[in-house]
């Protein structure tokens, strides 16, 4: 039988009401009253008092989107389908977001998951890595001495996801100072390696990049 | 008294405002002055922009933990329902013609709470009355039992939805059946545990954060759904991966003036919502921290409250995950039983053990919840009905005990006659409610028949996971729960 949406929805209120009401200790008709004349129906709230739908909103990438967009941002260094970049797809990949309306997304957690899987990809492999050979960046060289690189590394990244804008844009100067003052954060722990700062500067290009832009 | 002087354009002359009679001096001093708001505005006006777009992703929540369990337990294939749990009016109206029917002998009926009986002699009865071991920190099982039945059992009642799961196993089987909590109920890990999960899950559920367990649960498979892949050793820390975070969301606040967010609906909700999630990693840094979560002998309030060591494997990784979700840690914890159709199985060693296994998880799920003094929902159902034709009388062991029962003789699978989505609620106080079932049940036969006001399975489920989110919100059904259902 095809129900149309809306009596979809009183019937789904029905069998909630069906139970509900009989709760002796917890005035529980009056919320679900107030609950249903204020979302049922209309537009949903989108933080001072906007509403999502239509030209211009803002919208968020959903998990395929976020998965070509890291392979994208990573030059197609990495595979969702090998390394670590498919493990961390396995084990966090359904929890990634499935709608693009930011009030109803979520999942954005596993974005950050994702990525450090696909960025760990570029650290295999010793003198031979992604990382040192495209990048530039040593994994046994301090931090120190690899700065200029690691930022430039981010920056690179980056602009993978903006069109060049990270690194040629009106804000450019913005988005090196975040990797700069990263880098020098990371280095601040004498423990920390080049290679842990790598990581660093890739999982915030890459979540950035591909979760907090939106389309 | 308005005086009214009438004016000429020789009046005007002197006027120091006029464009006619702009000076020299006025040209510059004006210059100047469009010259000092050219530069202020920047900062007046675009200043105040970007300061609601940086407040938009530099505000994140402390992480919140909601404390309240709730789980599902989809027993898949046709079992018999009736030998489980049946409600007040199904014990009023016993026979011995509904007793053959649901596979009980219909004479050792015991309420544990409003709404909720048991057949004491059934495998399923039988379990959740013994209770966990070593409960209370009782000398004997028996003593251990009575101080489970007083703390426990008396404080949990039940409520569901009478009928409509009432289809062969194959024909239900994939109705949506299975669903799901997060974000609804917010919890540290933000998601919920999805064990053995296989069917269809509930049309509103399909999108829910959740992370699969795809065998029988152990403290290490939990473990593996709270950590990094690959591990962290030699790739971050968690100050590190915070600092990534923070970097990533100075980045969006470098990028929001190009991008205009201040001004794209949805913009700012966006950027705290997706850059505050990213913190709640670090946590998974720590290669122990899983293992912390889910191996219940290390969790000392599960451990002074009964005896963890002698549960199986999967009790023990079930009564963790069922205390996190309770204590606000993780989100629901939905299981599936797969082979559950009953009929045609022997009832001593087939039926039993499989009843049994599944009351030992509701008892489980409620020394959890006893442990977290926390309220809690468990919502049961199975998409099918075996009928049966009474009892066989026979030995079984539960919790290492052996135990007499009368145990169904599932007879055949029974589209049309008694089956229920069932939600059980949970009160640490003894504050319980006094939910209902909807739906009828036939005085003669004990067949149900649904409520006209539920038209389908699904929104059944919708309504018990509602009606299970309210009861852990303190009566609140989520607004989004609400909208999504």
């Amino acid at each position: 039988m095809k129900i149309n949406k809306n009596a979809r929805k009183i019937l789904v209120i029905g069998a909630i009401a069906a139970v509900l009401p009989f709760f002796q200790n917890c005035d529980m008709g009056s919320p679900v009253k107030a609950n249903l004349s204020s979302n049922v129906g209309g537009e949903a709230a989108a933080g001072g008092g906007n509403t999502v739908q239509g030209v211009g909103d803002f919208s968020m990438p959903t998990g395929p989107a976020v998965i070509s967009r890291i392979t994208n941002g990573l030059e197609n260094a990495v595979s969702p389908l090998k390394g670590n970049f498919q493990k961390a797809l396995t084990a966090s990949g359904s929890n990634l977001p499935l709608v693009t309306d930011p009030t109803k997304a979520s999942g954005f957690d596993s974005v950050q998951l994702v990525v450090y899987g696909a960025c760990s990809d570029l650290t295999t492999g010793g003198t031979n890595s992604i990382m040192t050979k495209t990048y530039k960046v040593t994994g046994t060289a301090s931090i120190a001495s690899n700065q200029a690189n690691l930022i430039a590394a981010g920056v690179r990244m980056f602009d993978n996801y903006t069109a060049g804008l990270g690194s040629q844009g009106p804000t450019a100067a913005q988005v090196s100072q975040a990797f700069q003052t990263l880098v020098t954060t990371v280095s601040g722990t004498s423990s920390n390696t080049s290679t842990i700062a790598f990581m660093s500067v890739c999982i915030a290009a890459n979540t950035a990049g591909s979760s907090l832009l939106g389309f | 008294m308005l005086i009214k002087v009438k004016k000429n354009w020789k009046d005007l002359i002197d006027s120091k405002t006029h464009v006619h009679g702009l000076s020299r001096r006025d040209f510059i001093a004006r210059g100047l002055a469009t010259g000092s708001v050219v530069v202020a505005a920047q900062k007046l006006f675009m200043g105040g922009i970007l300061g609601k777009a940086y407040a938009a992703t530099m505000t994140c929540p402390a992480p919140v933990a909601h404390p309240g369990a709730i789980a599902q337990i989809f027993s898949e294939g046709g079992p018999t329902m009736g030998a489980r749990f049946i409600g007040d009016a199904q014990a009023a109206m016993m026979n011995s013609g509904i007793a053959g029917n649901y596979g009980i002998s219909g004479t050792n009926l015991v309420q544990l709470g409003p709404n909720m009986w048991i057949d004491s002699t059934s495998p399923f009865g039988a379990t959740l009355l013994q209770g966990p071991p070593g409960y209370g920190g009782g000398a004997t099982p028996a003593a251990s039992a009575a101080l489970w039945k007083t703390n426990v059992l008396s404080k949990i009642s039940g409520g569901g939805h009478l009928g409509p799961f009432n289809m062969d196993d194959g024909a239900g089987q994939n109705t949506g059946l299975l669903g799901g909590v997060s974000p609804f109920k917010q919890s540290v890990m933000g998601k919920d545990l999805l064990i053995n999960n296989a069917a269809t899950r509930a049309s509103w559920a399909g999108g829910l954060p959740g992370s699969k367990v795809k065998s029988n649960p152990t403290a290490a498979t939990l473990a593996a759904t709270a950590a990094l892949t690959p591990a962290a050793t030699g790739l971050t820390n968690p100050a590190a991966l915070g600092a990534a975070s923070d970097a990533a969301n100075a980045l969006a606040t470098a990028m929001s003036p190009v991008f205009n967010n201040a001004t794209r609906k949805g913009a700012s909700v966006a950027m705290t919502n997706a850059g505050c999630a990213f913190y709640g990693n670090n946590a998974l840094v720590d290669p122990n921290y899983g293992t912390s979560l889910f191996t219940a002998s290390g969790i000392s309030a599960l451990t002074s409250k009964l005896t963890v060591a002698t549960l199986s494997a999967q009790e023990q990784a079930l009564l963790a995950a069922y205390y996190q979700s309770a204590n606000g840690t993780a989100g629901g914890i939905i299981t599936e039983y797969g082979g559950r159709d009953y009929h045609g199985n022997d009832p001593i060693t087939q039926i039993a053990p499989d009843d049994i296994e599944e009351a030992r998880a509701i008892v489980m799920f409620l020394a959890a919840c006893d442990a977290a003094q926390a309220p809690g929902s468990m919502i049961y159902l199975a998409n099918g009905q075996a009928i049966a034709n009474g009892t066989q009388n026979g030995t079984v062991t539960i919790g290492g005990q052996q135990v007499t029962v009368n145990s169904p003789v599932a007879s055949g699978d029974a589209g049309g006659a008694y089956n229920a989505g069932l939600i059980i609620f949970y009160s640490p106080t003894g504050s319980v409610s006094n939910a209902r079932f909807t739906g009828t049940v036939n005085s003669s036969s004990g067949n149900a028949t649904v409520d006209p006001n539920i038209s389908s399975n699904r929104d059944a489920v919708a309504g018990l996971y509602l009606s299970a989110l309210a009861w852990v919100s303190g009566g609140q059904v989520p607004a989004a729960a609400l909208k999504a259902m």
